[in-house]
């Protein structure tokens, strides 16, 4: 599956001020006279950089805590990656069936299955056969650049639909020809635990950006975060959002295209079987990494009126569209 | 003493002397809390000779018992070759009745366990039902078992099994084979035996309460309140009812740790059940405890029906260890002596198979999810680093021969195919097909690992039903006694088949013949650690003692002795047939029968004050009583037990219930507590003893006194003389008027009939 599958590189729509800046950042880098110890890890995980921004104990605290922070990503990598052969989600994909689910797998299951019911099926861990589709078709050289033919799209929409999971503790099952990706939200869920569990080993005043971005608490100066957005086209000015104790997760249809004309991007709609028309980008903020994740991915699909419907709904989160031409608003 | 004796004598004829009967319930009482007397096995005899090798075939020499636990080192031919321990060193292993019992156990350095030697004893129900031989010889049968992987209580099993339980005597089968399994596999654990180079495992401190076990480093702790819970799930909590009753509430104050080591799980859990759960576990299983409290519980419901539990997972490094019912064992309590254990709402241990993966020495985190129901679960994890002194290394799993590794990385050990034991078969091992796995997953498999007593009554079912209608009817009989004892032939062979019954329904087939030991022992208990569960565990014997003690209350002891023991069913049976054969029967003046009465209390102070010394002297002195060789061992022993037993069933062809009447300690016994009886249903009349003494000669034990009363202590309310009050063709005054309403009624008057009637 993985090798008829273009390889996914993520580009980064978030930049964290904080870390780039000049002065603010003096405690950071600094070996210089500081109130705190500071300490930056910066890697490769879940398929983008990731970054780790601790500070406040000794350096074998953090090394630790950066140790537990990989384990859980490759347990979590081993549970929901589409890449790994083994993971129990391609186990799941495989046999239709997964006996004996880990705990984070039904959580993980039934929080996507909410954010379907939210955002009216826009939202569907079950596109992966019409991903499938798509990357079968754009893979081949000759490729119609329209796209697949709508008998093909029609196929594979027959077997989408969420609903049709079944998610209990001893078991998932599919319904046959069903598959999953969690690619809309497993950054997020991931990022979570890494955050949740350093703040259960007492780290506080952190940053952990593993693709999505999670803050806990205020940055360590007292000040919130900076996180800076960049705009649909590389011209535009980039607004900058603060938070404090938020998660911000951005999907954009240019991060990873299936044609070279950059038509089709990766953002499917299980409505009609295409791919994503709406927003360029959009950008949440919200309590937790996984929230945000899939919230803006549901977003980017759904027609622009009914996101701004949902975005009404939704408490205690800031949404940001950025236009085609590169401008972003909040919505 | 002599005031003891006295009340018992006089005390039925002076009234109520309740004051009496207070003081030696006072008496009584006091002894019972008088500091036990324990008796540890004596020093271990040299291991040479035959007792080497029986313990450990080919054995050459042993070393002197060293290290922690004690094992002496084995040399055979070609050097080192394995262990010999005592379980008592090891585990401080007791049997059934708590007192100490010792095997000595050889074990090879390859697992297996060459032999083992019981060296003491003193179980009070084997020592009733089973021989020494038995005994020794079921423990002998544990040579060759290995302790390397599992060993299964289940008879389907073939591989490593557990050698038959004695019958009669399951429960101190069991409790010698987990002593025996447990110290085996502590001995191997201490001496790292299936390791690539066996070293000697350091030695893990005892803890001896809650705060040590809290202090050992192997446990770890997280409190979580209410407010952090709120705010990790993104809700707001209102500050006045924060600050209401609950506010000191924990939502939950979890506890969790690897307790495999015995000087961290046997104080935990206590040492029955940590051996029971050691002696079935791998070598390299591990015990993980969860204790809880709070608001909150870490198990919810979910898991009775799906059998994951859903709130909870084990984390270590990438590896994700869920948590299945039939990994779940169910502590209702912890064994610790304090006063101070936390009131915690929530204890359970789950067994970590060594195919896990999970390495007790190395840092774990325990995910504790909350509201994992609804769509916003927050996850808390608990992460500890268990400290060195509180580990032991598992041990690798010994190598599969020719199994090739099974596909699936995850699947849990039941979804792995079983491998069949044909012999050089070329076995192809393929995961099941999804649809097996579907079938086999929606059927969480329970391994219900029960308190021994419990076993013993879900396995006794049919015994309990046909004893409880025994009871039943015997109840009936007794409430009802007016009206059944009219029709006296109908009633008198009604009794003998329940007699029949009762010696060998009951007494042969079901074992069900209560014993003075049992007395002893239930007192030797109270003085110690007394527990329910070791009279719960023989059901027969626990309903029996049961509905004795609430029929004494009522009616006296006799119901017991004139109805449910075996051997006196038997005594009256046998003089029931030499009565009809012509069978001399023997009165005898009631000044000496008086007279020798009181031998069976002194024979039963005796034996109880043997027991405050020594309960195994006791046991043995109790052999006074036939009931062991004539009911539970069905004759089969040696001559002068045969002689004994013979010869009081002899004497009791000439007097009926001999034993019965002058030498049981248990009617004794009985009859003690049997004073404060409710009822006397017993009907006299004022000519009895005075013009008539014909119950007095019938009544089974002679307890009626000349003057016509009834003698409560001695009576076994067998009814034959409410048999003969209501005879009108036996009882003189009921003769007289029958034969004036006879007359009466020859003359022709209804009225006279009428009068007769009335005076029935």
């Amino acid at each position: 599956m993985s090798t008829s599958m273009p390889s996914l590189t993520r580009r980064r729509m978030l930049t964290i001020i904080a870390a780039t800046g000049a002065t603010s950042l003096l405690p950071w880098t600094g070996r210089a006279a500081t109130a705190y110890e500071a300490t930056e890890w910066r890697g490769y995980a879940l398929g983008a950089d990731a970054r780790l921004l601790l500070h406040g104990r000794s350096k074998a605290e953090a090394e630790r805590a950066i140790a537990v922070s990989m384990a859980e990503i490759e347990r979590l990598e081993n549970e929901f990656s589409l890449y790994r052969a083994n993971s129990s989600l391609c186990r799941l994909n495989r046999d239709g069936m997964l006996p004996r689910p880990s705990a984070d797998m039904t959580a993980l299951l039934r929080l996507a299955c909410r954010f379907g019911d939210l955002s009216h099926g826009a939202f569907d861990i079950s596109v992966q056969p019409l991903w499938q589709l798509y990357a079968a078709h754009f893979a081949l050289s000759n490729a119609n650049p329209a796209g697949p033919s709508e008998d093909k799209i029609k196929e594979a929409l027959s077997r989408v639909d969420y609903r049709r999971i079944r998610v209990d503790d001893n078991a998932i099952r599919l319904a046959p020809g069903m598959a999953l990706t969690l690619n809309g939200i497993a950054q997020g869920y991931i990022t979570d635990r890494v955050a949740d569990i350093l703040r259960d080993q007492g780290w506080s005043h952190i940053l952990v950006d593993l693709g999505e971005t999670r803050a806990l608490d205020s940055h360590p100066s007292g000040r919130p975060w900076r996180i800076g957005l960049k705009g649909g086209a590389s011209t535009a000015a980039a607004p900058t959002l603060d938070i404090a104790d938020r998660a911000v997760a951005t999907s954009a249809r240019r991060s990873f295209v299936f044609d070279a004309a950059g038509h089709h991007c990766h953002l499917l709609d299980p409505a009609s079987g295409h791919t994503a028309q709406g927003f360029a980008s959009v950008t949440v903020v919200a309590r937790r990494a996984a929230d945000a994740d899939a919230l803006s991915t549901a977003l980017s699909i759904m027609p622009r009126a009914h996101a701004a419907s949902l975005a009404q709904r939704l408490q205690d989160s800031e949404i940001w569209v950025g236009a085609d031409d590169g401008g972003i608003a909040q919505l | 003493m002599r005031a003891y004796l006295h009340c018992i004598q006089a005390g039925w004829k002076n009234g109520q002397q309740r004051a009496a009967w207070l003081a030696t319930i006072w008496i009584v009482a006091g002894l019972l809390f008088l500091p036990a007397m324990a008796q540890p096995p004596g020093p271990i005899p040299p291991l040479q000779g035959s007792l080497l090798t029986t313990i450990f075939p080919g054995a050459t020499q042993a070393s002197a018992m060293t290290g922690s636990p004690p094992a002496a080192e084995v040399q055979v031919e070609g050097g080192f070759g394995g262990y010999i321990f005592s379980t008592w060193s090891v585990i401080h292993s007791t049997g059934y009745s708590g007192a100490p019992i010792d095997i000595l156990v050889g074990l090879s350095r390859d697992g297996r366990i060459t032999g083992a030697v019981l060296r003491q004893h003193t179980e009070p129900i084997l020592v009733i039902g089973i021989s020494d031989a038995d005994l020794k010889a079921f423990v002998a049968q544990f040579s060759g078992l290995s302790i390397r992987g599992k060993i299964s209580r289940k008879t389907s099993e073939t591989a490593g099994r557990l050698p038959d339980a004695i019958s009669g005597a399951t429960v101190s089968s069991a409790v010698i084979g987990d002593a025996i399994l447990t110290s085996a596999r502590l001995v191997a654990e201490s001496r790292r035996m299936f390791e690539a180079t066996p070293t000697v495992a350091p030695e893990i401190p005892e803890v001896k309460s809650w705060q040590d076990f809290i202090a050992s480093g192997a446990i770890g702790h997280m409190r979580l309140s209410r407010g952090e819970v709120a705010a990790r799930r993104g809700e707001k909590i209102d500050h006045d009812e924060e600050e209401d009753e609950h506010e000191d509430d924990p939502f939950i104050d979890l506890y969790a740790g690897v307790v495999t080591p015995h000087a961290i799980g046997s104080p935990m859990i206590g040492a029955q059940t940590y051996n029971k759960l050691r002696a079935e576990m791998a070598a390299g299983d591990q015990l993980f405890a969860i204790l809880a409290k709070g608001l909150y519980s870490y198990k919810g419901t979910r898991y009775v029906r799906s059998g994951v539990f859903d709130r909870i997972s084990l984390v270590q490094g990438a590896l994700t260890i869920p948590f299945t019912r039939d990994r779940y064992v169910l502590i209702e309590n912890l064994a610790f002596p304090d006063d101070d254990i936390p009131e915690l709402r929530e204890i359970g241990l789950f067994i970590l198979p060594a195919d896990s993966g999970f390495d007790g020495s190395l840092p774990w985190r325990l995910d504790l999810r909350v509201d994992a129901d609804d769509a916003n679960p927050v996850v808390f994890s608990l992460a500890h680093t268990p400290q060195a002194s509180s580990v032991i290394k598992p041990a690798p799993e010994p190598a599969p021969e020719a199994a090739p590794k099974s596909a699936p990385v995850q699947t849990t050990p039941t979804l792995q195919p079983k491998i069949s034991s044909q012999p050089q078969a070329q076995i192809t091992i393929q995961p099941p097909p999804p649809a097996q796995l579907q079938a086999e997953a929606q059927l969480p498999t329970t391994i219900s690992i029960e308190p021994l007593w419990k076993r013993a009554w879900t396995t006794s079912v049919p015994e309990i039903i046909f004893l409880t209608l025994m009871l039943t009817t015997l109840t009936g009989i007794l409430l009802f006694q007016d009206f059944i004892v009219r029709k006296t032939h109908a009633y008198l062979i009604a009794r003998n088949i329940f007699l029949a019954v009762t010696l060998i329904w009951l007494g042969y087939i079901a074992g069900g013949q209560l014993s003075v030991v049992n007395v002893l022992t239930f007192v030797h208990a109270m003085r110690q650690d007394f527990r329910w569960e070791y009279f719960l565990v023989s059901p027969i014997i626990f309903i029996l003692w049961g509905y004795v003690a609430v029929a004494m209350l009522f009616w006296g002891r006799g119901v017991y002795c004139g109805w449910l023991c075996p051997f006196g069913a038997m005594q009256e049976l046998l003089n029931e047939v030499a009565r009809r054969l012509k069978v001399p029967q023997i009165r005898v003046p009631f000044g000496l029968h008086e007279r020798l009465w009181p031998i069976k209390y002194v024979i039963f102070l005796g034996l109880f004050a043997i027991s405050l010394y020594s309960m195994e002297l006791a046991v043995i002195a109790s052999e006074v009583e036939p009931f062991k060789t004539a009911i539970v061992l069905k004759f089969v022993r040696g001559w002068p037990f045969l002689f004994y037993v013979v010869a009081i069933l002899v004497a009791g062809l000439f007097i009926e219930r001999f034993f019965c009447r002058y030498f049981c300690p248990l009617g004794a016994a009985l009859a003690i507590p049997s004073r404060l009886h409710m009822f006397d249903w017993l009907k006299r009349r004022r000519q009895c003893g005075t013009e008539c003494s014909i119950c007095a000669q019938h009544c089974t034990v002679q307890a009626v006194h000349p003057n016509g009363a009834i003698n409560p202590n001695e009576c076994v309310q067998c009814l034959k003389c409410q048999t003969l009050y209501y005879d009108d063709h036996t009882c003189p005054p009921l003769i007289a008027s029958r034969k004036r309403a006879e007359k009466l009624r020859a003359s022709g008057s209804l009225i006279a009939e009428k009068l007769s009637e009335g005076k029935k």
